[in-house]
């Protein structure tokens, strides 16, 4: 009879502590692809990788993205965060005005950013990135080298995506990413709202596929925490405009175009950079 | 009180028993080892994202599926180390994802060399995203759950 009580009141318990995750069916039915047969599909957990901020600032670099002083946050605001949230957020709005000065061999304001970067990176658990490696000083040696540098960002990069994932703190990845997106989004909108350059309205296109991949990562974590459900809202309010626009409805309705098939005019993009503006000024406000 | 301390005691027994589970799942594998082995295969190409993924057997077969953003105009290096896997798991890479009907297999672990668990492909072109398939093979026995380390790299 005791052992009936327990049994129950740990069922109870078990129903109780689970009560407020959402319902999550991990586990989904496909035929294989080479033999035929039902498969199950393993749905557990993140299904998606982020790229780099450096890589996406070498694409807007590609289109044409020129340098304009004073787009970028600047690097001695870091003060005015108090939560890991909004530090990890700025972290990543770091990372991307990071790559976009090395790219654009800003060496003065690139050393401060990186060295921005280090004093958050140890608020959040990520010291070891630079406190157990030679990195900050590999990156001020290599100053005048921009091909240097994209190597030693990409070790950074991975320092960091090893130091969040021995501290089981990988939830941090989608966070930093997200931050390092609008920031990137930011400057391409910000130079193209100066240059006209359609080649930059091309990157930008490309770029909102990523934000798909954003919201898989970041609703993967299944959070609870009030910060980041909100971001969450707000990236989704995003990706709604984006889904809008015509030439992103024409892209996805013809599989075989390319993004130079479809030209977006300004009429179109104004939404969508009014709601990244928004997005930054969210991020910077701490 | 005592109500709720009959709802409380047992709720952290499960609670205890659930992150013990978590901890013990995080120690299935050496990632970092196998990360480590995986950026060495990268070079010359520098390090863009990395993934770790569990895979657990069962006794059907399964298939995970991991998405990877790229960008026209860019030369990428995937490297897989699969040298912690012991269940003839297949890994592909393909154009579209799973759901696709007309999708292409751009490459398939069956058909290539692995060096100490390590396998390497070069794609070209790419549109929005690759899509990395594991095929996880069904396992009659008590199969404990090991990780594949995917990594790309970009120049």
């Amino acid at each position: 009879m005791r052992f009936t009580t327990l049994t129950l009141a740990a069922a109870f318990a078990f129903a109780a502590c689970s009560n407020d995750k959402p319902e999550n069916n991990d586990t989904d039915t496909l035929k294989g692809d080479s033999t035929g047969v039902t498969v199950e599909v393993d749905n557990e957990g993140s299904k998606t990788t982020l790229p780099s901020p450096l890589r996406v600032a070498m694409m807007f670099q590609r289109s044409g993205l020129k340098f304009i002083p004073g787009i970028t946050f600047g690097s001695d605001k870091a003060i005015n965060f108090s939560t890991k949230f909004q530090k990890a957020r700025i972290m990543g709005v770091y990372s991307s005005d990071l790559a976009y000065t090395v790219l654009n061999k800003q060496s003065n304001e690139s050393q401060k950013l990186l060295k921005t970067i280090r004093e958050v990176a140890g608020q959040i658990d990520l010291g070891k990135v630079f406190d157990q490696t030679n990195l900050y000083d590999r990156f001020n040696a290599n100053l005048d080298n921009t091909d240097s540098l994209g190597g030693i960002i990409g070790d950074i990069q991975y320092q960091t995506d090893l130091q969040l994932q021995a501290g089981g703190q990988t939830e941090m990845y989608g966070i930093i990413f997200s931050g390092a997106w609008v920031e990137a989004m930011y400057i391409g909108a910000q130079v193209y709202k100066k240059e006209g350059n359609d080649n930059v309205v091309l990157a930008l296109l490309e770029q909102m596929a990523v934000l798909k991949s954003i919201l898989e990562e970041l609703n993967s974590y299944n959070t609870q925490d009030a910060d980041l459900k909100a971001w969450i809202a707000e990236l989704s309010a995003l990706q709604t405009i984006v889904d809008a626009m015509p030439s992103i409805k024409k892209l996805n309705e013809n599989p075989d175009l390319e993004f130079k098939d479809v030209k977006p005019t300004s009429e179109e993009m104004a939404p969508v950079i009014q709601k990244i503006e928004e997005l930054r000024a969210a991020i910077v406000k701490g | 009180m005592k109500r709720f301390a009959f709802i409380l005691i047992p709720c952290a027994v499960v609670v205890m028993a659930l992150t013990t589970a978590a901890v013990q799942q995080a120690e299935i594998c050496d990632t970092k080892a196998l990360k480590e082995a995986a950026k060495n295969k990268l070079s010359p190409y520098n390090y863009d994202s990395g993934k770790v993924t569990k895979l657990t057997y069962k006794n059907k077969p399964q298939l995970k599926e991991i998405e990877v953003p790229v960008f026209i105009g860019e030369k990428y290096r995937m490297v897989f180390n699969m040298s912690g896997i012991t269940r003839g798991v297949v890994v592909t890479v393909f154009n579209k994802d799973k759901e696709a009907k007309n999708r292409k297999a751009l490459w398939s672990s069956k058909d290539a060399k692995a060096e100490g668990g390590l396998y390497s492909f070069e794609p070209e072109g790419g549109k929005f995203k690759f899509y990395v398939d594991y095929e996880i093979p069904a396992v009659q026995d008590s199969a404990k759950a090991e990780c594949a380390v995917f990594m790309l790299g970009y120049k």
